[in-house]
């Protein structure tokens, strides 16, 4: 299976209210690559996300994460949609990080990160503990792990959110705007933490408007408008030479602004 | 012009700064608290003064049948609370149902339980033997109506249920006060609805509802007066007992509220502790 795509998806769409929000959505994304969703707001970059996520459920189109299908299962010629709890299990494999971090509210740091694989994965409580620990290191934030999210700041909330996707162990992980909802000087934190997770070879799909880590981070591209994949490149070529007059006038108007983070509203 | 102006108001503010500072009379609270100690001495002395045997109240303060009756009304309380509290969390989820048949049963039994007095729903639960005779479950027998209703039983369902109705209400509302990014994260971590609701959702919404659930407990312990009406042997109950032989009824009457009020007010601190409990993680 090795080349098979780490995620993948097949003429995905989606309305609400009958307004189509996503079109006949198709792409593919390597194991281990991080692969950035550019577009201008409103063009369903969220709601790709959520559908990857299975918040959403897609009206046409497949999509499956290593190997398995999403949400469905073949059985004699046909796809049968999986019950509540195998899709629940199924959400395990993949991390998702908010724009409002969402953390629980009622936790500590630690217990937030700790909560998935205690309760959802029945692992033993002292193992969890030394790893979510160590996970907290990771992100900077050892120190706080005592804290409620309400004494956190932004970004801090943000990394603590990343560290418990991650104690799941997740096959990929899926960033909506991390850094939107943040002050200009902790984007730089959350950024840097995201930084390490794509180093550490996980699968990574991020929608932002920060086009500098994009441009550095980034395997691919994804570019949407208006619901539909505009341009689907690699990185390097996307920006030096952006192939659909959609892109072209995105990264035009985005690099005439001084500050991407200070300038581009959620 | 600006210099000799910010030097008047130099001299100014000096000058204002060294006068004193008297307090206004407070006519208000005065006036009002005057009126509240005479009538309280009226009412005091109408009560000293009357037909009031103190030393009845004092014989019949700890009677046993007194006692039993405060055990029976605090159990009463926490039980149909209990029942209340369970039914009532059922409402609530199905009132939020995504699904049809959950939530207009939800609608329909808040309606009912609402809408009906409770003195009438007890005399419904504790005559329910003229509607059915009999009860039971196929293959495991029949049993008389009559033998099962026993006025705890009547006095359980009739104010548990209906207190299920107000609970249903005040929990969904605490419900609907969490944000959906909430059961959003908990979904993400791989946690089916139940578990998010019983690990993530509720231990939230407990902040918003532990206030006004406190006073539909403190509410249930003057409700249970009620159940004396079906002859359970509540506080009010047996000092009715009591007066009935005696003729000591407003002796009895206050023996009564005297241990209400004494219920109620060991209740308030423990609700405040609770909410001190469950309001962890808030600034
Ligand atoms: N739950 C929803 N109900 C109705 N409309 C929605 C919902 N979610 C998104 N939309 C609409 O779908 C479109 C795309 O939204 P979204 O995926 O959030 O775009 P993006 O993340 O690129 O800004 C928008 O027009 C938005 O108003
Ligand atoms: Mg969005």
């Amino acid at each position: 299976m090795t080349g098979a795509p780490a995620i993948w998806a097949r003429g995905v769409a989606k309305s609400f209210g009958g307004a189509p929000v996503l079109r006949d959505v198709s792409f593919d994304v390597a194991r281990g690559s991080v692969v950035c969703v550019l577009g201008a707001s409103g063009s369903g970059k969220t709601t790709l996300l959520r559908c990857l996520a299975q918040l959403e459920t897609p009206e046409r189109g497949v999509m499956g994460i290593e190997g398995e299908l999403l949400g469905h299962v073949e059985r004699g010629g046909a796809l049968h949609k999986l019950p509540a709890r195998s899709l629940a299990l199924q959400r395990l494999r993949t991390g998702m990080v908010f724009q409002r971090f969402n953390l629980f509210g009622h936790m500590t740091a630690l217990r937030n990160v700790m909560e998935g694989p205690v309760t959802v994965q029945g692992r033993p409580r002292a193992e969890v503990e030394r790893e979510a620990l160590a996970l907290l290191d990771k992100v900077g934030l050892a120190h706080r792990a005592g804290h409620y999210p309400a004494q956190l700041s932004g970004g801090q909330q943000q990394r603590v959110a990343i560290a418990r996707a991650l104690a799941l162990r997740p096959a990929a992980m899926l960033f909506d705007e991390p850094t939107s909802a943040l002050d200009p000087e902790s984007v730089g934190d959350v950024l840097a933490v995201m930084r390490a997770v794509a180093e550490s070879g996980v699968t990574m799909v991020v929608v932002t408007h920060e086009l500098a880590f994009a441009r550095e981070v980034a395997d691919r591209v994804l570019f949407m408008d208006g619901g539909s994949i505009a341009e689907d490149a690699p990185a390097e070529t996307f920006f030096a030479a952006p192939g659909h007059p959609a892109s072209r006038a995105f990264l035009a108007a985005a690099l005439s602004r001084p500050n991407p983070s200070e300038t581009i509203a959620p | 012009m600006t210099g000799s102006f910010s030097y008047d108001f130099a001299e100014e503010a000096e000058r204002l700064c060294a006068l004193p500072v008297r307090r206004r009379p407070a006519w208000g609270h005065i006036v009002s608290a005057t009126l509240i100690v005479v009538v309280c001495a009226w009412i005091v002395r109408a009560f000293a003064l009357g037909q009031i045997e103190w030393r009845y109240v004092g014989a019949f303060l700890f009677a046993p049948s007194i006692l039993r009756g405060l055990g029976a009304t605090l159990l009463m309380s926490a039980c149909a609370m209990a029942l209340g509290l369970v039914v009532g969390l059922g409402l609530a989820v199905g009132r939020l149902s995504s699904s049809l048949v959950p939530r207009w049963f939800s609608i329909a039994y808040i309606w009912l339980f609402r809408g009906v007095p409770v003195i009438l729903q007890l005399l419904v639960w504790f005559n329910l033997a003229l509607i059915f005779p009999h009860v039971g479950l196929p293959g495991l027998g029949e049993v008389r109506t009559v033998d099962v209703m026993t006025p705890f039983l009547s006095a359980l369902l009739g104010l548990g249920l209906n207190q299920a109705a107000y609970i249903g209400e005040i929990l969904r509302g605490g419900l609907q006060s969490i944000d959906r990014g909430q059961y959003e994260a908990a979904e993400m971590i791989g946690m089916t609805r139940g578990v998010a609701l019983r690990r993530i959702i509720l231990p939230q919404a407990m902040r918003v509802v532990i206030p006004p659930l406190g006073n539909e407990f403190i509410n249930m312990i003057k409700l249970t007066s009620l159940a004396s009406m079906i002859q359970y042997p509540e506080i009010l109950h047996n000092a009715e007992n009591i007066y009935y032989a005696n003729t000591r009824v407003m002796e009895l009457l206050i023996v009564a509220g005297f241990w209400y009020l004494m219920a109620v007010t060991v209740l308030s601190p423990l609700q405040h502790l609770l909410e001190r409990r469950v309001s962890r993680g808030s600034l």
